[in-house]
């Protein structure tokens, strides 16, 4: 047998304590939206346990699961449901292949890169219809599907570290959606940690992984995991705190690389990383925040993405939005968004993308909010093509909101 | 700093939330899982596994008799709550009512939703199961119901439910089928076509899973009864049952939506106790452990089933805040800002592993609003 395959044959034995109790089953946003996903019970501890020190087994109903991790919110015995159908994800593409696509897809960052050296021309050209169509015929991406623009101005051309000795200090994993896409995001956040006093630093760093996973690469997710980890402990290990404003970078570096890589060093860098409004809140409970915010008086729906949840830390966007004097935010509480990283870009998925989707879009509209707030760039581009309202991070707003207090300070 | 953190998701854990935040209290839900309505039937008992009346109910719990009113206050408010959520539940503590279950037999319950419907004690009922479904056997369920009611007549009949899968359905699938008009109309016929062939000519109950649709279950319960020109009750068995899931999924939503922080995936592993009175538990998250402060605590952790206590050799444990126990697992002289809500009060609670719907929502009312005498404290005070 395959050595590769063997390898990941041998992790996680979590799912002894599976009592099939369907509670997985009945969270998964999939499973609720086709009959043609085997359902996280079945594709995880089922299939583990069918498979444990026997043959592999390659199933390919596996192709359905987003890696969302609403099934590891769901479990009351704790079994790593996520991590086994990561495994299954694996072994499907390990004996199954990439297709092409799926490849392009995963590499967030490769893309990132490139489609951000020729900014102007990819964003229009992802807008010409016949581009579209040769897509959705070769690759089968369909045409209808709306894509992140990308900035030639990316955060990695706008930055530069600068190092000014404060009390606390940020280790900044920017994404590749920050960097490549919203540089503004990453910039704001920047911004962000200035008004409080915090010098910001940004260490070398490769896209967490987490598309890779999505899409079965999971050798290649590895090798970027250790690699950031590596990066990144050379940091926390000089007395910085690991911040993201990327809710799936986020769940990567806390949770999944405990998991993939699962080394000592990799639970030395989990215990150091923060949600960037978890990072503020902690501030805020030790009396360390910069709270001279000036008031906006907006009212603002919130999503909060899976990624985000799955970190099990309440729900701190909102906690620190609403410490800006005015601001009404209201939890949409629509679940998941369908757009689900890769997954929404895929033409066999489309409709089942846009199924998931009604329900938050419904949301929104029945708010009818000035606006919506999210932490995720993918969840932003599934409200950007299903909803008129402007999407915004919510390092975006406090920004504003702190610029805002200084201009009033200074008039 | 949280007003009320609120440990554990269950039915008791849910609803002490929800009712905490309509008090305008900061609140906070630490949730390992999904919690355990997710698993049960849907339906509020009051001794689980008993005919108890309710004056036996407050004697076995124990609450006070001059609480009675308060008890009727808290069950007003729960049903006031389902009213709200589109999902309104019926019944009568005082008067339990008989309803089938998922294996048959009979059982009484004190609040139910409208898509369950008291078992006469006569008549032609039929049973109908689904192909695809095999956590409902309507063979098995008829032979049961027929030997809990000899008056009755009782048959069976299984239809297909006709889409592709390729997965094993579970009842919530159905359910979600059924949340389709051409799927109900489809399976109207092949019942009319099965009770043609079986000579039924006119059965006036219908037995079905816990199916009855998922969002469109009222729409289900009207075509059903309508085409069928029979009452129809789901029998909620094997989990998920839809009875429970739209309970759970409605709950969940109100408390998100009106602001309780949800702290997910996460597992209370002690507290900071200081004069007997408790700063913040101790929360571990995926990643290191983090304090949650608070006014006010709720341990609704559930008893041995939902995980709250743990037998061991020693006697039995209490899990998330390690507290001192007696031998059923009830606390001995707790924290004085913490309340017990559920399972999560002992032993001597629970009949047949589960303490019953209604006492759960007793004591989570209780621990927001306080009761008479019965429980100290209260969060309105």
């Amino acid at each position: 047998m395959n050595d590769a395959l063997l390898d990941l044959n041998m992790f996680e034995d979590s799912y002894e304590k599976c009592l099939k109790c369907n509670a997985c089953v009945a969270s998964c946003p999939v499973t609720g939206a086709t009959l043609d996903f085997g359902g996280p019970k079945h594709m995880g501890p089922e299939l583990k346990r069918l498979i444990d020190n026997q043959q592999v087994i390659d199933d390919k109903r596996i192709e359905y699961c987003t890696l969302c991790g609403n099934c590891d919110l769901s479990c009351p015995e704790d079994v790593h449901i996520s991590t086994l159908t990561t495994y299954a994800k694996a072994i499907h593409t390990e004996k199954h292949g990439s297709s092409f696509r799926d490849f392009v897809l995963s590499n967030a960052e490769l893309v990132g890169k490139m489609a951000s050296a020729f900014a102007p021309v990819t964003n229009t050209a992802m807008k010409m219809k016949p581009m579209r169509q040769v897509m959705e015929t070769v690759m089968r991406i369909p045409k209808e599907r709306k894509f992140p623009k990308y900035k030639f101005k990316n955060f990695n051309r706008s930055f530069a570290n600068k190092v000014h000795g404060s009390k606390r200090k940020v280790a900044y994993f920017v994404g590749c959606y920050a960097m490549y896409n919203a540089p503004e995001v990453a910039e704001s956040f920047v911004k962000v940690m200035n008004f409080n006093g915090i010098e910001v630093v940004k260490p070398r760093q490769k896209c967490c992984g987490v598309p890779m996973l999505a899409n079965g690469r999971l050798k290649q997710a590895r090798k970027n995991a250790a690699f950031n980890i590596d990066s990144l402990l050379e940091y926390t290990r000089k007395g910085y705190d690991v911040v993201t404003t990327c809710t799936s970078c986020g769940l990567a570096l806390k949770k999944e690389y405990l998991s993939i890589d699962g080394s000592d060093k990799a639970k030395e860098l989990a215990a150091h990383v923060y949600d960037a409004d978890e990072y503020l809140r902690m501030l805020k409970d030790n009396g360390e925040l910069n709270t001279h915010l000036a008031p906006m008086k907006q009212k603002v729906g919130y999503h909060a993405p899976c990624h985000m949840r799955a970190q099990g830390m309440g729900t701190p966007a909102m906690d620190i939005l609403e410490l800006i004097p005015g601001f009404n935010i209201y939890d949409l509480g629509a679940g998941c968004c369908g757009q689900c990283g890769t997954f929404g870009f895929k033409k066999e998925k489309y409709g089942i993308s846009m199924k998931l989707g009604r329900t938050m879009a419904e949301s929104v509209k029945n708010l009818d909010a000035d606006y919506t707030v999210t932490e995720c760039g993918m969840c932003k581009n599934q409200l950007d093509q299903l909803t008129d309202k402007e999407v915004r991070h919510p390092m975006q707003i406090l920004a504003e909101s702190y610029e805002r207090a200084k201009q009033l300070q200074t008039v | 700093m949280y007003d009320v953190v609120v440990i554990g998701q269950g039915l008791s854990g849910m609803l002490a939330a929800i009712w905490a935040r309509g008090e305008g209290k900061r609140t906070a839900m630490i949730m390992s899982g999904a919690g355990k309505i997710m698993q049960s039937t849907g339906v509020l008992d009051l001794i689980p596994g008993s005919r108890g009346t309710l004056d036996e109910w407050m004697k076995q719990y124990p609450f006070h008799s001059e609480n009675k009113a308060d008890v009727l206050q808290a069950v007003a408010k729960f049903k006031a709550l389902t009213r709200e959520l589109g999902y309104p539940y019926n019944g009568d503590v005082r008067e339990p009512v008989p309803v089938v279950t998922g294996s048959g037999h009979i059982k009484e319950t004190a609040l139910y939703p409208d898509t369950v419907t008291p078992v006469p004690d006569r008549g032609h009922a039929v049973v109908v199961g689904f192909q695809e479904l095999p956590d409902f056997q309507p063979l098995f369920i008829s032979k049961n119901l027929q030997k809990e009611r000899p008056l009755m007549t009782v048959d069976a009949i299984r239809i297909p439910l006709g889409e592709d899968s390729q997965r094993v359905l579970t009842q919530l699938d159905a359910a979600r089928l059924l949340d389709q008009k051409e799927v109900r109309a489809r399976c109207l016929r092949r019942i009319s076509g099965q009770l043609a062939d079986k000579g039924i000519s006119q059965a006036d109950f219908f037995v079905f899973p816990s199916s009855l649709g998922n969002e469109a279950w009222a729409q289900t319960l009207k075509q059903f009864s309508e085409g069928l020109g029979a009452r129809v009750t789901e029998a909620p068995g094997m989990p998920p049952n839809a009875t429970a899931i739209r309970l759970n999924d409605r709950l969940k939503l109100k408390a998100i939506r009106s602001g309780v922080r949800l702290y997910a995936d996460t597992t209370v592993t002690g507290a900071d106790i200081e004069k007997n009175h408790i700063r913040s538990v101790r929360v571990r998250m995926a990643n290191r452990a983090t304090d949650v402060a608070g006014r006010q605590f709720v341990l609704a952790t559930g008893g041995i089933l939902g995980g709250g206590l743990e037998v061991t050799p020693d006697g039995i444990r209490e899990t998330a805040l390690h507290l001192n126990t007696d031998g059923d697992g009830r606390p001995m002289n707790p924290p004085d800002n913490l309340f017990l809500a559920g399972a999560s009060g002992g032993r001597q609670l629970t009949r047949h592993g589960i303490v019953g719907g209604v006492y759960s929502l007793v004591s989570s009312y209780a621990s927001v609003f306080g009761l008479r005498k019965t429980v100290a404290g209260g969060m309105a005070k």
